[in-house]
């Protein structure tokens, strides 16, 4: 039997004639809401706009039914969470940031080769040739760096308010593997733009990649990591595809357990609200209840707005990504340190165990037993990561009231207090000291921007004021119209005099124009050397001059000068 | 006075607002902050190649590109007057080409653009990809860097007149002045061509320190050795001849030639020095030479 139409396709005239043509716009337009919608017809959606109560049955929880993105989201939520306190929005924010990350970063992709040949000319190009290049970029260093912050505080606010508690057990511990794929993303997009800042930080982090035990091993790991025993070509290819493929897939399939558990056991409540060893996230009593849409959507929104205008706004007028000097692997910048969220690592690895072993005076452990990098760089965090996965498993206390937990708040705040220590014995400031003289020579002209010093107070000179000529800082007869260069030579003059490595201490300023536009800036520091507090004599019983040299070029245009 | 919907909802459109404000003065401003970064990042290429400059080049090209005797011809302004040179003859690529495929290979024999000139070396190749130490990015710095001097424009070189000694042994010399010919050796005063003797880019007065061509320690008395020695084929009669000789003509007897020779037969010191000095000159280097027993 052939298949017919049980009547005629009404015709658009038909309708006409029929609704009239009012009607019919309405009709049409009304369908096409409710199904972009996933369920809710235009009549309703005006409600929402005017705030009218949904009516019985309520069409606003169809979306939730029938739609894809939203039905991983609960149609309504308690009350008691839907303010600042205690979510902070933490999690909602570090998902926006995900997203906002993976957009400037296909942006950014479009105009990368990841070879060491040409990765920094696409930075530059990035930025001199790409409009909207620099902004794009800011915004995805800027977000990357609020991503890492959003999740380690999202992980501090669950454990505070005990969250994590039996039935979130699980959802902790998935938590916990979005934290470390978020440090590794961060870290892993850190080694892209091959300058001198991301080679060296990259090369302190994945030092310790070596140091697995045993040592076979450990070769093999460094190996797979960087693809060669140092990073170049081969490296920089395995950490952008870990950087734009593997972890992001990885993040985002975790991310989806995460939050399906997330929504399974309910959004937990604020400690107080519920008795000791009660969990009443999914019995919200029906006059507690706020409906995801139109309430919880629009504080979404408005959290997602805020977001994306702190970003931009952020990136525009007060936050530029850093781009140093290309990456250079035959010349270690002075004081090198790993990302700011793996300083604590690297202040493991100075073993503040050794060091306390040398202030008590005792004597270190033989190497073959006690391998510092092995235990401080491998052993140390592999334990602490394993502990923070299975710590709800090991927590028997019941109750998520602040009062009962006194011990878990104070080892809480240990353990920040303990990051926070370590976070600075990894900084240059802790245990990291050359001779005098190379750090005179760091603090006023580093031959890369430094961490503690930054550009150095050489570069803070305008060019105009690089009066060529000779200063001595024993005698300074700095040109009158240069007031920064003379503040910047007293400043070199007080720090070598205040020295007490560099005796009789001084220093000669030579400023020479080399081109037109371009000068060479000189300082050679003279010290006396002494051995045990004595001036070391020659044969003729002169004392020993020792000598210290090195020199930059400015240039006009190159944004030294405080422009 | 608004519910709290209401005023979430004013709050984002703000704020949307400033983002939407944001992005078009940026938009707006885009090309000159491009325009700025890239003089900018000029700049600092320019500085970079000024320290590798520094680090490599200035040996042998002077600190300010003035060129070294001997070792390395001028790059201000002589790199420009031979790119006008070469471009005159037909080469077709550019100045910035020219320079960094010089740095980047080298040369393959000694520079000779000047026929007054002579060089020890050739110019090595810079390039890793030619077997040197310096990076693609690096090789740019330093173009960059070579390229600024031509924002001062060519100075014009001055050519005095003076008569060559040449390669003529014949010609009688003055007596010999050994306090000038140190100064000449020293580069402290040039020679009657305006260029400053090269002597020392090549030979130590250190015993035993063998530079590109031997040391000129005890030159005095070993010249008075050399004549006598069996395998000598030369036409020098006395110390000072055998010196003369080597000057003029490095070609007639080689020492060691594994060791000084370029090719069969032909040294490695320039066969054209005399083209620079005068016969004072010459006379006033032998008398220094002499100097040294």
């Amino acid at each position: 039997m052939a298949l017919r139409w049980p009547e005629p396709i009404p015709t658009l005239q038909k309708e006409v004639r029929q609704y009239g043509w009012r009607r019919v716009i309405f009709m049409h337009l009304d369908e096409l809401v409710t199904r972009v919608t996933a369920g809710i017809p235009l009549t309703e959606v005006r409600n929402i706009i005017r705030g009218e109560p949904p009516p019985r049955p309520n069409p606003r929880v169809k979306p939730h039914t029938e739609g894809f993105i939203l039905h991983i989201k609960p149609s309504f939520y308690h009350e008691a969470v839907t303010r600042l306190y205690p979510t902070f929005r933490l999690g909602l924010l570090s998902f926006y940031l995900f997203l906002i990350e993976t957009i400037t970063g296909i942006f950014l992709m479009i105009f990368y080769t990841p070879s060491p040949l040409v990765a920094y000319e696409n930075m530059l190009r990035i930025l001199n040739n790409v409009p909207f290049g620099q902004l794009m970029r800011d915004i995805h260093r800027l977000g990357a760096e609020a991503m890492v912050v959003a999740v380690m505080l999202h992980m501090l606010r669950t454990f505070f308010t005990a969250s994590y508690k039996r039935p979130r057990q699980f959802t902790w511990a998935t938590g916990v593997l979005l934290l470390v794929f978020t440090l590794f993303l961060s870290f892993s997009g850190y080694l892209l733009p091959w300058d001198q800042l991301s080679y060296w930080a990259v090369t302190i982090g994945t030092s310790m990649a070596e140091a697995t035990p045993p040592p076979a091993l450990g070769r093999i790991v460094n190996l797979i990591l960087r693809g060669a025993p140092d990073i170049g070509a081969a490296g920089l290819l395995r950490f952008y595809l870990l950087h734009v493929i593997f972890l992001p897939l990885l993040l985002f399939f975790v991310f989806f357990v995460h939050y399906y558990k997330v929504v399974r056991h309910g959004l937990s409540l604020p400690p107080e609200m519920e008795a000791v060893g009660d969990d009443t996230a999914r019995k919200v009593p029906p006059e507690k209840r706020v409906p995801y849409i139109p309430d919880i959507a629009i504080q979404e929104a408005l959290w997602g707005i805020a977001l994306i205008a702190f970003l931009v706004i952020g990136s525009a007028f007060f936050f530029d990504a850093p781009l140093e000097q290309h990456a250079d692997p035959l010349n270690t910048p002075l004081h090198t340190t790993a990302p700011w969220y793996f300083l604590w690592l690297q202040g493991l690895l100075k073993d503040p165990f050794l060091l306390a072993l040398d202030r008590l005076g005792l004597p270190r452990p033989p190497a073959t037993i006690y391998n510092s990098k092995t235990f401080m760089g491998v052993i140390l965090p592999g334990l602490i990561l394993l502990f923070l996965l299975i710590m709800p498993y090991l927590d028997f206390n019941i109750s998520r009231r602040y009062r009962d937990r006194r011990k878990a708040l104070v080892a809480g705040l240990v353990g920040v207090a303990a990051w926070t220590v370590l976070t600075y014995m990894g900084t240059p400031a802790f245990a990291v000291t050359s001779s005098a003289d190379v750090e005179v020579l760091q603090e006023f002209m580093p031959l890369n921007p430094d961490p503690l010093y930054g550009e150095g107070r050489v570069r803070t000179i305008p060019y105009e004021q690089l009066v060529p000529g000779t200063y001595d800082t024993r005698n300074l007869q700095p040109p009158a119209d240069a007031p920064k260069l003379a503040h910047v030579l007293e400043e070199l003059k007080h720090r070598i005099e205040g020295d007490p490595h560099l005796p009789q201490g001084y220093a000669l300023v030579r400023i020479r124009e080399v081109q037109p536009g371009l000068k060479r800036f000189e300082i050679a520091i003279y010290w006396t050397k002494t051995k045990n507090g004595q001036p070391v004599l020659d044969p003729e019983g002169k004392p020993v001059i020792e000598e210290s040299k090195r020199a930059i070029y400015l240039h006009r245009d190159s944004g030294h000068g405080g422009e | 006075m608004f519910d709290l919907a209401t005023r979430r909802i004013i709050g984002a459109t703000v704020l949307m607002l400033a983002t939407v404000i944001t992005i078009g003065m940026v938009w707006l401003t885009e090309e000159q902050r491009m325009a700025r970064f890239e003089a900018m990042h000029k700049a600092k290429a320019i500085e970079n190649g000024a320290l590798l400059y520094e680090q490599y080049c200035a040996t042998c090209h002077g600190p300010e590109g003035e060129g070294v005797p001997g070792k390395g011809p001028s790059l201000n302004p002589g790199v420009f007057q031979h790119y006008e040179q070469l471009k005159a003859q037909g080469y077709a690529n550019s100045l910035r080409n020219f320079i960094k495929l010089t740095i980047a290979a080298g040369r393959p024999i000694r520079s000779t653009y000047r026929s007054e000139e002579v060089y020890a070396e050739a110019m090595p190749a810079w390039s890793q990809d030619f077997g040197g130490p310096m990076r693609p990015d690096e090789i740019e710095n330093l173009v960059e860097f070579i390229l600024n001097w031509q924002a001062a424009g060519p100075a014009p070189a001055p050519t005095p007149s003076f008569t060559a000694v040449g390669s003529d042994l014949t010609q009688p010399l003055p007596p010999g002045d050994p306090k000038r010919g140190e100064a000449l050796w020293n580069q402290e005063v040039k020679q009657a061509s305006g260029i400053a003797a090269s002597c020392k880019a090549c030979h130590s007065l250190k015993p035993g320190e063998a530079l590109v061509g031997p040391s000129m320690a005890g030159i005095a008395t070993l010249a008075a050795e050399r004549i006598r020695a069996p395998d000598y084929k030369g036409q020098a009669k006395t110390p000072e001849e055998y010196i003369r000789e080597s000057i003029q003509q490095p070609n007639a007897y080689i020492v060691e030639p594994d060791k000084y020779a370029a090719a069969p037969g032909v040294s490695k010191m320039p066969a054209t020095l005399g083209n620079q000095m005068s016969a004072q000159d010459l006379a006033d280097l032998i008398a220094f030479l002499m100097t040294l027993k």
